[in-house]
């Protein structure tokens, strides 16, 4: 587990390390905390724009003593395990970095996406280590997409504190990502809804605009 | 206030004036203040009005990070005032002009590209700033603002070899509006 403090500082060594500038998104977790729904988190989601910008990370927490974790068992379910988009999963004690770059498992990180990211953190050290923190309707798309043990909680979580969250915005982005690859994204979004029916009121048009896309 | 708002959606925070502290508590005027100042302190804090307005107190559960990345630094430098499209947290070294102008750049908006036109002169690293633009790939954006910059007013001169390896890195697709700036 790391705490926001923690990370913090974890990244502030990355940033003083890193021999460029690097950009990156974060999702999952990581984005939560930041956005002050979760003290702590186990894993660090980041996406990165380009290969060169992820190996020279990969680089960096290597030297922190990060080591790779090959298997992705009990983490993710086996569809996404066979995916040739999985993370990099790197590991030291409790903590893990999920590095991914681009796609995040079917999924493409769009450009709406990226304008949409509400919150900016930079580590300016040596280097500037910048991170974009996806809006809160990303986060619910990518949660019920990714569906690990507490992604549902998670996403419990955002609806209820959150109550401006635009899920209009959510079917949107799932629809425009399974027009170019993601076929399973509607379902994924279909049966969490479903799930988090019995916890917070949606519209019927809501799924209604899912199923006519489907 | 917009920005409040959207900052603290999550968090619940307490919109207050002074008086209300008063009657709240039952404590005199000065009490009221000196509790409100223990607790700017740990910076639960923020405030909004004054002068001929009444001063309007938003008391946070949680302390919350002070604005220190591109719109503070805009709003600070430059006769431009932005409202933020993003809260931007810088940890570590200061944010600089040279990332603030790349920033600017980068958003492809012509009040962002305007305020960027008032940090030419704040200029301090050219090679930082060479290497920011290449990063984010608008480095022909930065050459159309620096020579409209020259055009219109008195700037300090980019080094002849800056200035060659940005031509050379020809990547954005930016167009700078001159009349955009005005």
């Amino acid at each position: 587990m790391i705490t926001t403090q923690d990370q913090d500082e974890l990244f502030q060594i990355i940033a003083n390390k890193l021999p460029n500038d690097i950009e990156c998104i974060a999702f999952g977790g990581t984005a939560m905390m930041f956005k002050n729904y979760k003290r702590v988190t186990k894993d660090i989601d980041l996406v990165f724009y380009k290969e060169a910008d992820r190996d020279n990370f990969i680089r960096v927490i290597e030297s922190l003593g990060y080591a790779q974790k090959n298997s992705l068992i009990n983490i993710y379910s086996e569809k996404k395990q066979q995916s040739n988009n999985k993370p990099l999963m790197f590991t030291r004690g409790e903590e893990r970095f999920d590095l991914f770059c681009i796609n995040i498992f079917k999924t493409t990180l769009s450009l709406a996406m990226i304008k949409r990211a509400t919150h900016i953190r930079d580590y300016n050290k040596k280097s500037l280590f910048r991170i974009k923190i996806l809006s809160d309707e990303d986060l619910v798309l990518l949660k019920s997409i990714t569906n690990r043990e507490k992604d549902f909680e998670d996403i419990k979580d955002i609806c209820n504190l959150n109550k401006q969250l635009d899920w209009q915005v959510i079917i949107k982005e799932a629809i425009e990502q399974a027009k170019n690859a993601d076929d399973f994204i509607l379902l994924d979004l279909e049966e969490t809804m479903k799930k988090l029916k019995e916890h917070i009121f949606l519209k019927q048009e809501l799924f209604d605009k899912l199923y006519k896309a489907m | 206030m917009q920005i409040f708002k959207y900052y603290n959606r999550h968090i619940p925070h307490m919109l207050t004036i002074l008086s209300q502290i008063q009657e709240q508590r039952k404590i005199k005027k000065q009490s009221a203040i000196n509790y409100i100042h223990r607790l700017k302190k740990k910076g639960l804090v923020r405030t909004k009005g004054g002068r001929n307005q009444i001063r309007f107190y938003y008391i946070d559960e949680i302390p919350q990070a002070k604005e220190n990345g591109l719109y503070a630094n805009l709003n600070k430098n430059t006769p431009i005032k932005l409202h933020p499209n993003f809260i931007h947290t810088v940890i570590g070294n200061p944010y600089s002009t040279e990332q603030a102008i790349t920033d600017c750049l980068s958003t492809n908006d012509s009040r962002h590209h305007a305020a960027a036109y008032f940090l030419i002169n704040k200029i301090k690293d050219w090679k930082r700033l060479k290497d920011k633009v290449k990063y984010a790939k608008v480095a022909s954006a930065l050459i159309q603002l620096y020579d409209l910059s020259r055009k219109t007013r008195k700037t300090i001169r980019m080094p002849k070899i800056i200035r060659n390896a940005l031509e050379n890195s020809d990547e954005s697709k930016i167009k700078i509006n001159e009349y955009d700036l005005q």
